[in-house]
Formats: C-alpha cells, sequence, structure tokens
C-alpha cells in the first residue's frame, strides 16, 4: 500500500474494504441475531417453562451447526460430559473442583489429540463459554445458590442459550433462570440490541480498514526503522483489539436480543449488558483496569470462581492461578498462553509497587481509581497526575508488545518469540526493572 | 509482400500509445502528450469488429484496456531492463519483433493480455466501471479451485464480498485482445498468439490471493472477513519472465489446427506456458529487419556474470568506463496534507557502457 498516493488509497479503502467488509460481517450473523429474535418472541407466547428451555436448545443447535456445521458434536460432547459429572457427584459437596479438573482434562485431550489446530480455535470460543457455564454451575450448586441440580432441558437451555453459544459472554444460571421469565418488549430494549449491533459493525471496519493502514495514512507519522516497527506493532495491536470489541459488541447484540442481559431494581427494568470497555482499555489507567475492561463478565467468572477460591495460597498465587485458568480455556495456544502469562506477571508488579507508592506517598496512584472519600493526602497535584500518566503510557506501551503477535492467521510460538525479539523483549524487561524498583522501596 | 494483419494490428495498438517523436513509453508517462486512449478508437480504423463494438458501447472499458496495455509494456521493460533485447517500444523496431514468433513477441503478447486484465479488474474493484459489480453477487459460493487448494470445513466463511472480479477483466481482455483472430484464421501464428495471450491472463486469474481476518473470542476463528486479491503486478512480470525462459518452440500440426512441440521427448506446453516457433536474433547489433537495436552504448555491470554483465551484455565487444554526475531527489518530507518536498543533490556515479 505503501506506493499509492493518500487519495488514490482512501478511494481504494473504500470499495475494496469498508463495503465488503460490513457485507460481511453481516452477512455471517443476520441468521443468529434472526434466531435469537424469534427466540425471545416465543418466549412471550406464555410457552410452559419446558417449552422455552427447549427452544433454545434448538435454536442453539441451529446456530452451532451454522457457525461450525459437523464439528459441533465437540461442543455437544462437552455439554454432555459436564452434565454427567454433575448428575453422578449430585450429592457430593465438591462438584465445583472435580467439574473443573474433568474439563480440563477434556479440552487438554481436544487439544493435543483429538483434532487438527485450524478446527479447534474455531471453536475454542464456544468451549470456553460452556466450560464456564458448566463449571459456574458447579460451584454455586456447591454454594447452594442454586438450590438443585436442574433438569436435562434446564441444563442444556443455560448452555446451549442461543444469546450466548457462539459469541458469549459467560452469564451465571439465575440469570438464564431470570431470561427465561421472559420481560416484557420494550423500546429501550430494541434500542439496545440495534445500538450494540451498529457498535459492533463500526468496530469490525475499525478493526479491518482503519488500524492496518493508521500510519501514515489516517495519521501521518513515518518514523524511522525502529519506530516504524514500533508504529507497525501498534497497528496490529489496535486491529486486534477492535476485532475484539465487534465480539464484545456482537455478544450483547445476541444476548439482548434474546432476551438476558438485563438488571432489574425495584420493578426498574435496565438492558444494560456491557461486555467490553474500549475506551479503558484503549486510553488505560493502568494493566489492571485494562484486564477487567476486556471482557467484563469473564473477569467477574475468573474473580468468582478462581481468584477468590485461589487466594488461600497467597496473593500472588491466586494471581497465578488465574492467568493460568485463562489461558487454559483459551485452549493450549502457545502464544495466548505467553501473552497471558506475561500480562499476569506485568499486572501483578504494577498492583504492588503503586500500592507501595501509594502507600509512601500518601497519593492517589493506586492501579484503580481512587473513590471520592478515600484518605489519601494528595489527589490532584500535578506531580500525582505525572505519575498516573507515566503508568498509563507504560500500559500503552505493554498492550503495543503484547497484542503485535495477534494476526489473522492464529501464529505458532517461533512467531511470539520472533516478534518479541524484533521489539527487543521491551516490556519483559521493563516489568523487571519495575520489580526490582519495588524491592528497592520495601 | 503481405503483412500480416494481425502483427500490424498490435503494431499500430502500441504506435497510438506512444507518439512517434518521443523514444520510448518511459519518458511518456504522466506527459500530456500521451494520447488520450479514446482516441484508440477514432484512429485505428482497421479494429476488429469486436473492438469496434467495444469502442462504441463501452468506452471506458476501452479506456481501461489502454492503461493495462502500458502496464503491460512497462513491466515488459522492467523484467528486461538488464538483457540485450530490453522491450524498448520505439515505434518501428518494436513492430519488427511483433511481426516475428520469437520468444521475445510471445512475452510481449502474455504481459499486455495480463496488464488488460489486472487493468480492468483493479477499475472493477474502484467502482470505476459501471458494467461490472462485486462478484459475490455473481457467483456467491468460492471458485471451486480455491475450496480444493483450503481446508474443506473453512471454505463456507472464506470468502464474500467485493473482492476483485477477476473474472470480468478476463472476458475483456480476451474480447479485445483476441478478436481478430478468432475470425476462422488457423494460421500457426493466430494460434501462438492466442496461447500467448491465454497464458498471461491466466497468470493473473490462477493466482489470484484470499486474505482473511479472524474474529472470535479471544481472536479465534468462528468468524473471519476475506478478500480475493489480485497479485500484484510484479508478480506477474516475474512469472510470465520465468515462462519465457522456459518457452516452448513449437510448429504447426498436419491438421493446421493444432501446434506440436518441436524436438524429442519435449513435454507438450500447457495452457500457462509460453510458446514460440522462430528462434530469437541475437540483438547485439543493430538489424532492421529482425528489429534489433544492437546494444551499443548501453549500461552494463561490470562486476556481474549474469545476462547484464558486461561480457554477455555487449557481446564481448567491451565497455568503456564513464563518470557522469546527476541530479537526484535527497532528504524528501512529507508535509500535511498531503505534499513531499524534496532538496536536490549531486551525485557522482560511476558507469560502464557497452563499445
Amino acid at each position: 500500500m505503501g506506493s499509492l498516493s493518500r487519495q488514490a488509497f482512501f478511494q481504494e479503502l473504500g470499495s475494496g474494504c469498508l463495503l465488503p467488509t460490513v457485507q460481511q460481517g453481516l452477512e455471517q450473523v443476520w441468521q443468529l441475531l434472526l434466531i435469537c429474535l424469534v427466540c425471545r418472541l416465543s418466549w412471550r407466547l406464555g410457552l410452559p417453562n419446558f417449552l422455552k428451555h427447549l427452544s433454545t436448545v434448538v435454536g442453539g443447535f441451529y446456530t452451532l451447526y451454522l457457525f461450525f456445521e459437523l464439528h459441533m458434536v465437540w461442543v455437544v460432547l462437552l455439554s454432555l460430559l459436564c452434565y454427567l459429572i454433575l448428575f453422578l457427584c449430585r450429592h457430593s459437596s465438591s462438584r465445583g473442583p472435580f467439574l473443573s479438573i474433568t474439563i480440563l482434562i477434556y479440552l487438554l485431550l481436544g487439544e493435543l489429540h483429538m483434532m487438527d489446530t485450524t478446527t479447534w480455535h474455531k471453536m475454542r470460543g464456544s468451549q470456553m463459554v460452556v466450560a464456564m457455564k458448566a463449571v459456574s454451575l458447579a460451584f454455586d450448586l456447591d454454594k447452594g445458590i442454586v438450590d438443585k441440580v436442574p433438569s436435562p432441558v434446564e441444563f442444556m437451555g443455560y448452555i446451549y442459550f442461543v444469546g450466548t453459544v457462539i459469541f458469549g459472554p459467560w452469564i451465571s444460571f439465575n440469570s438464564y433462570m431470570d431470561a427465561v421469565e421472559s420481560r416484557k418488549l420494550s423500546v429501550s430494549w430494541f434500542m439496545k440490541s440495534v445500538i450494540s449491533c451498529v457498535k459492533s459493525q463500526l468496530c469490525l471496519l475499525i478493526s479491518n480498514c482503519v488500524a492496518p493502514y493508521l500510519f501514515p495514512y489516517f495519521i501521518p507519522v513515518f518514523g524511522n526503522k525502529l519506530l516504524r516497527k514500533w508504529l507497525q506493532a501498534y497497528e496490529n495491536s489496535l486491529s486486534f483489539h477492535f476485532s475484539n470489541y465487534f465480539v464484545s459488541f456482537l455478544g450483547e447484540t445476541t444476548t439482548t436480543l434474546a432476551g438476558a442481559g438485563f438488571t432489574e431494581e425495584k420493578d426498574n427494568l435496565k438492558w444494560d449488558m456491557t461486555i467490553a470497555k474500549p475506551l479503558y482499555v484503549e486510553f488505560p489507567r493502568s494493566m489492571v483496569e485494562v484486564v477487567t475492561s476486556w471482557n467484563l463478565p469473564m473477569s467477574r467468572w475468573l474473580n468468582t470462581y478462581v481468584f477468590r477460591k485461589a487466594l488461600r495460597y497467597g496473593s500472588f498465587t491466586a494471581i497465578i492461578m488465574t492467568y493460568t485458568a485463562s489461558a487454559l480455556l483459551h485452549g493450549l495456544s502457545f502464544h495466548i498462553g505467553a501473552v497471558l502469562l506475561t500480562l499476569g506477571f506485568i499486572t501483578y508488579i504494577e498492583h504492588v509497587l503503586r500500592k507501595r507508592l501509594s502507600a509512601i506517598l500518601n497519593a492517589c496512584v493506586l492501579s484503580k481509581r481512587c473513590p471520592s472519600d478515600c484518605k489519601h493526602r494528595h489527589k490532584k497535584e500535578l506531580w500525582v497526575y505525572l505519575i498516573n500518566g507515566t503508568f498509563s503510557m507504560l500500559a500503552l506501551l505493554h498492550l503495543t508488545y503484547l497484542g503485535s503477535d495477534f494476526r489473522p492467521q492464529d501464529g505458532v510460538a517461533s512467531h511470539t518469540i520472533q516478534k518479541w525479539t524484533q521489539l527487543s523483549w521491551t516490556s519483559h524487561w521493563l516489568t523487571f526493572a519495575l520489580w526490582v524498583f519495588y524491592r528497592l522501596i520495601l | 509482400m503481405t503483412i500480416p494483419l494481425s502483427r500490424t494490428q498490435l503494431a499500430l495498438f502500441f504506435i497510438l500509445l506512444c507518439p512517434v517523436n518521443i523514444i520510448g513509453l518511459w519518458w511518456a508517462v504522466g506527459s500530456p502528450l500521451v494520447m488520450d486512449p479514446n482516441s484508440i478508437c477514432r484512429k485505428t480504423k482497421r479494429l476488429a469488429g469486436k473492438q469496434a463494438e467495444l469502442c462504441q458501447t463501452q468506452p471506458e472499458i476501452v479506456n481501461e484496456v489502454a492503461k493495462g496495455a502500458k502496464l503491460g509494456v512497462r513491466e515488459c521493460q522492467y523484467q528486461f531492463r538488464f538483457r540485450r533485447w530490453n522491450c524498448t517500444s520505439q515505434n518501428k523496431y518494436f513492430g519488427k519483433i511483433l511481426q516475428q514468433d520469437i520468444r521475445e513477441t510471445a512475452f510481449v503478447y502474455a504481459i499486455t493480455a495480463a496488464g488488460v486484465t489486472h487493468a480492468v479488474t483493479q477499475a472493477c474493484s474502484m467502482g470505476e466501471l459501471l458494467q461490472c459489480g462485486c462478484e459475490a453477487t455473481r457467483s456467491r459460493g468460492p471458485p471451486p479451485r480455491l475450496a480444493s487448494m483450503g481446508p474443506t470445513e473453512g471454505v463456507k466463511w472464506e470468502w464474500g464480498g467485493c473482492g476483485d472480479d477477476v473474472e470480468f477483466g478476463y472476458e475483456k481482455s480476451k474480447q479485445f485482445m483476441d478478436a481478430r483472430r478468432r475470425k476462422g484464421k488457423s494460421d500457426i501464428r493466430t494460434l501462438i498468439d492466442l496461447h500467448n495471450n491465454e497464458a498471461g491472463r491466466l497468470a493473473v486469474k490462477n493466482y489470484m490471493r484470499t486474505e482473511c481476518k479472524c474474529h472470535g473470542l479471544s481472536g479465534s476463528c468462528t468468524l473471519r472477513t476475506c478478500w480475493k486479491k489480485m497479485p500484484h503486478f510484479r508478480e506477474v512480470g516475474d512469472r510470465l519472465l520465468e515462462r519465457f525462459n522456459g518457452a516452448s518452440k513449437v510448429m504447426g500440426g498436419n491438421d493446421g489446427k493444432t501446434l506440436i512441440p518441436v524436438g524429442q521427448n519435449i513435454k507438450p506446453p500447457d495452457k500457462q506456458d509460453l510458446i514460440y516457433s522462430a528462434e530469437s536474433p541475437d540483438f547485439c547489433l543493430p538489424n532492421r529487419k529482425t528489429g534489433s537495436l544492437g546494444t551499443r552504448g548501453r549500461t552494463c555491470n561490470s562486476t556481474a556474470l549474469d545476462v547484464s554483465g558486461c561480457d554477455l551484455l555487449c557481446c564481448e565487444r567491451g565497455h568503456r568506463d564513464e563518470t557522469v554526475v546527476l541530479e537526484e531527489n535527497c532528504l524528501c518530507r512529507f508535509h500535511w496534507c498531503c505534499v513531499v518536498q524534496c532538496k536536490k543533490c549531486l551525485v557522482r556515479k560511476e558507469l560502464s557502457l557497452c563499445q
């Protein structure tokens, strides 16, 4: 593209990228959206609950087939296996850990033995959602949040809920049962669906047509050889980010359209499902904020079912176990595992360092924004802003570094290593330096 | 002596693209002297029926055809820049090349057909031609070739939307380039020309690439957006040069309709191979009859041992060294928006020239 003039480039971009992208974006998901809508409408017909669960199972099966064809059997097998374990352990109080181990074994076998990489990587999103749902249900049963093992049709309805089966997100079993009661159709519900859908298409366009050509076509920065590497890494990173937001907003769309994703307080119903917060990732305060804003339901799941249960072993161990669990849920992809573990160390060290600085300086420089009534003495001094700004820039650099090896086709281990070597292992070295600094000020 | 019309036709085609008083199309690019492509239709009275029809009904396609021909010639000049014959498109000598059935002629026919295919296809994608729309609206499924090349389970999601519609460019190239030669003439030259045109078009059509981006939870490939893209024209040129180097010599079959490879144990050329029937001259000395300009005064590389080296390029006549001082652009800067400004620097260059 470098040899095209700016005018020629934008002309070609419009017809060669914007139009095909929107067309393909809608072409592949319109059936999913339609099925979600049909499911929602049919639930409003006053059907008995049995038929409501059954209708979403049928819808879920059909959409799985739409996207994965016969490979959907692996998702079905996983869900049947989960129900079998729950049923066999119905009198036990350790269903959560046992089911977790079973799912882990299944995913590892699948990754290593059962099928080719390409197919598995297509489906791992759905596998991940099924696994998260089953594990959360098992732990909730152990704690009594869910009072008895659901019937097969309820379980399958939850697992194959058409609003979340393809693009997520994870929702709890109780949220699903709330959705089955079926709230009234309303303008706010419809507007939420439409707005999320429009946002998803916008993010897809940015991911495909803006990010890859950001420099120098959209932002006239040329840079020397070194800077060019980082600019290119930022472009790749941004493209990956907006692909994630596309999927997140699409998940919001399907979930809302299917009738879930609301909060209710005193008869005040809000259709307010939020999966990702793009602004908090693109203009981050800290890596901790980035991590939670990337996928909120998943953050909640990891916090509830992994982090808190692992805290008894210490906070560092808990954090590493959380990132390990996240990596395993994403399949044994080396580069995702490597990125997530690196992310784990980065967030932990940033967290403890900022906590220490906050104590020493008595200032609002924590990883998370202080509430307005905190007791720190220094809140709005210039140097407080400078410190926070520095950490924000660091977060941007980490994001560029970590996102640079996500490509249209999944890479192999050597590609991740090669990419990080190209960027001189900058984030790793910086993280190490911050850790040394942290040890010095203990 | 009767001049074969097909040769004259193509020679006229190139002549009209290059004003007689300008040496080589190289200098004419961007020049106001480049003729309006539509003048091809007015001045070339001996256009074949199909070409005349295209001129009357679809002049904007003829516009793209002319662009494609220029693209082909420029690529030819690039690919042959270090060889004795370097595709200089002066009118008389170039026309002589086109009147023979040598390898060089085969390359010119193929690269021109490829250039036309490429330019028309690109014009489609950029919305400049109303006659063609998105390929998706004509054939929504993936081409069979693509299906057999990739993993079958991914085919469903790999193709859609409005990529480069190579079929349209292919058809227009065929209509225009092959027009006269389809009217019952089946002499050996016609068959060779048609074959080489087809080889050029296939060098574009058979090498379309698919670019995809994955979308899904955490980068999984649940959903993909893909485009069909033409190969870069430099790739097409490189590919055709390979086929030029491996071209097959043929002769006419007894039925007057087929071509037979010359020589024992030679595989018959397939659709993508280039073919010729006469041996090339050595292009060492000027020869009006063969269209050879000779290599006297050509720049050569005194340290290279390949075709660009002085020994081979100068036909062992020797070379002389010369120092010249040139002006070049340097210290270029981009200014928002959207101008690049450069300074002029004097550069001393050592040249080796053929005796």
